[in-house]
């Protein structure tokens, strides 16, 4: 990775294109080499992830409007969408409960 | 599978109860965690440092109650049952399932509910040691609820300072039958009072009952007052040993509902008996001593019905806590 100064004309990215990929990161403009896939097979831990987090991604749509409000709500003002919400939930993120003092 | 999200949920209060039923994506045993306090947010660091709203936030909220799901097992289909907080005006709640090892327990999203109880009317008016003060009440109940009678109140009080303190508070529904199903009387803070010498107070009984006019039917049941459950024997209440010690003690909020009568909408309406009174006493099983000075005061006293008041404003809480937001 490569920190540039500014960004390249638009025709230099483009034609770059599967070769280098230009993108900003943190607020630099940097250069990499264009990204590939990885040809190894992942590692079985990767690999059982994989069932959990479809099952919430493609089930999203399964969610009606008695659930809905509640994500949107969770959601306003920030960055992320229902989607994002719904699958930090489901990975134990995003709330905590506390029976002691109202934190500060 | 471990984890799981919830696809379908609704809430409802019946009488003294909140009735949450969840459809979740797979087959889970959860728990249902409830507050009346807003959550805690916490906006996180901005991931994107060309944005002015935070990446995300983190709710924080301080349970007071967890409630199992009913039905035995790993289930889809749930259903909680939780106490009606109703010195409230606002329920959260979500579910959440036991996490194993070291994958977290996942969570529902927070449903956020209205839980105003819904007044049919109110009455407020006072006395002192006034015997048989006929007060007609003005109001007009709501129109989707069936009441047809001219509602009136009227109190009566009578003091034997030989025997013992008696106050009867009679409200007179009307003839609709169906007028006391899922009903409720409220009284509020500080307005009804019972103003004794400590000795008096001591062994004071509180009697709530429903009936028709001038028959002491429906004495026996279980009733509610305040926070504190109790079962009615003989169609008594005594108070808490912790009030009969308080010289001029306010009752606590007081929400009085009679669930021997709180009926299910498709039920058969209940028997006529029920129809036209409800009638709250208050006495003193011990004598009063007449050397002494004391008084009653009471009023207002809200009158309403407990059913279909739950309004989802999980898109209007949230709005409050964080804005203005400065990045």
């Amino acid at each position: 990775m490569v920190k540039l100064a500014t960004v390249p004309a638009r025709s230099i990215v483009l034609g770059f294109k599967g070769i280098i990929d230009f993108y900003s990161w943190k607020g630099v403009v940097v250069v990499r080499r264009w990204p590939r896939k990885p040809t190894q097979p992942r590692s079985a831990a990767v690999q059982d992830q994989w069932a959990d987090f479809k099952a919430v991604t493609q089930g999203f749509k399964t969610i009606d409007e008695t659930v809905m409000p509640a994500l949107t709500s969770m959601t306003t003002g920030t960055q992320l969408v229902q989607k994002d919400e719904q699958v930090q939930l489901y990975y134990g993120y995003a709330i905590e409960e506390t029976n002691g003092p109202w934190p500060q | 599978m471990t984890r799981y999200f919830v696809t379908h949920q609704t809430a409802t209060i019946h009488c003294s109860t909140v009735t949450v039923n969840m459809t979740t994506s797979t087959a889970q045993h959860l728990w249902l965690l409830w507050t009346t306090k807003e959550p805690f947010i916490r906006p996180r660091p901005f991931r994107n440092q060309e944005s002015t709203r935070p990446h995300q936030n983190n709710f924080s909220l301080q349970i007071m109650g967890d409630v199992e799901q009913q039905e035995p097992g790993n289930t889809t289909q749930h259903t909680f049952v939780l106490p009606w907080p109703y010195t409230a005006t606002r329920l959260f709640f979500y579910s959440i399932n036991q996490g194993t090892g070291k994958i977290k327990a996942s969570r529902s999203p927070i449903f956020a509910y209205d839980i105003s109880p819904q007044i049919l009317f109110e009455e407020t008016w006072s006395i002192s040691g006034k015997p048989d003060l006929p007060w007609l009440h003005p109001g007009t109940p709501p129109a989707p609820f069936p009441y047809t009678g001219g509602g009136s109140l009227i109190l009566r009080n009578s003091i034997d300072r030989s025997d013992a303190l008696h106050l009867d508070l009679v409200a007179l529904l009307g003839d609709s039958p169906s007028v006391l199903c899922n009903l409720f009387l409220r009284v509020k803070i500080g307005n009804f009072q019972l103003g004794l010498p400590t000795d008096d107070a001591q062994g004071s009984v509180l009697i709530v009952y429903a009936g028709s006019a001038g028959s002491p039917a429906n004495r026996d049941g279980r009733f509610t007052l305040g926070q504190d459950p109790c079962v009615v024997s003989d169609g008594n209440y005594t108070y808490p040993a912790s009030l009969n010690s308080t010289v001029g003690f306010p009752l606590s909020p007081m929400l009085l509902e009679l669930p021997d009568i709180c009926g299910n909408p498709d039920d058969p309406p209940p028997p006529a008996a029920y129809a036209s009174e409800l009638r709250l006493i208050a006495s003193s099983s011990g004598p009063l001593n007449p050397q002494r000075e004391w008084f009653f005061t009471y009023g207002p006293v809200q009158i309403g019905t407990t059913s279909g008041v739950m309004t989802d404003v999980s898109g209007q809480w949230r709005h409050k806590r964080i804005a203005p937001f400065i990045p």
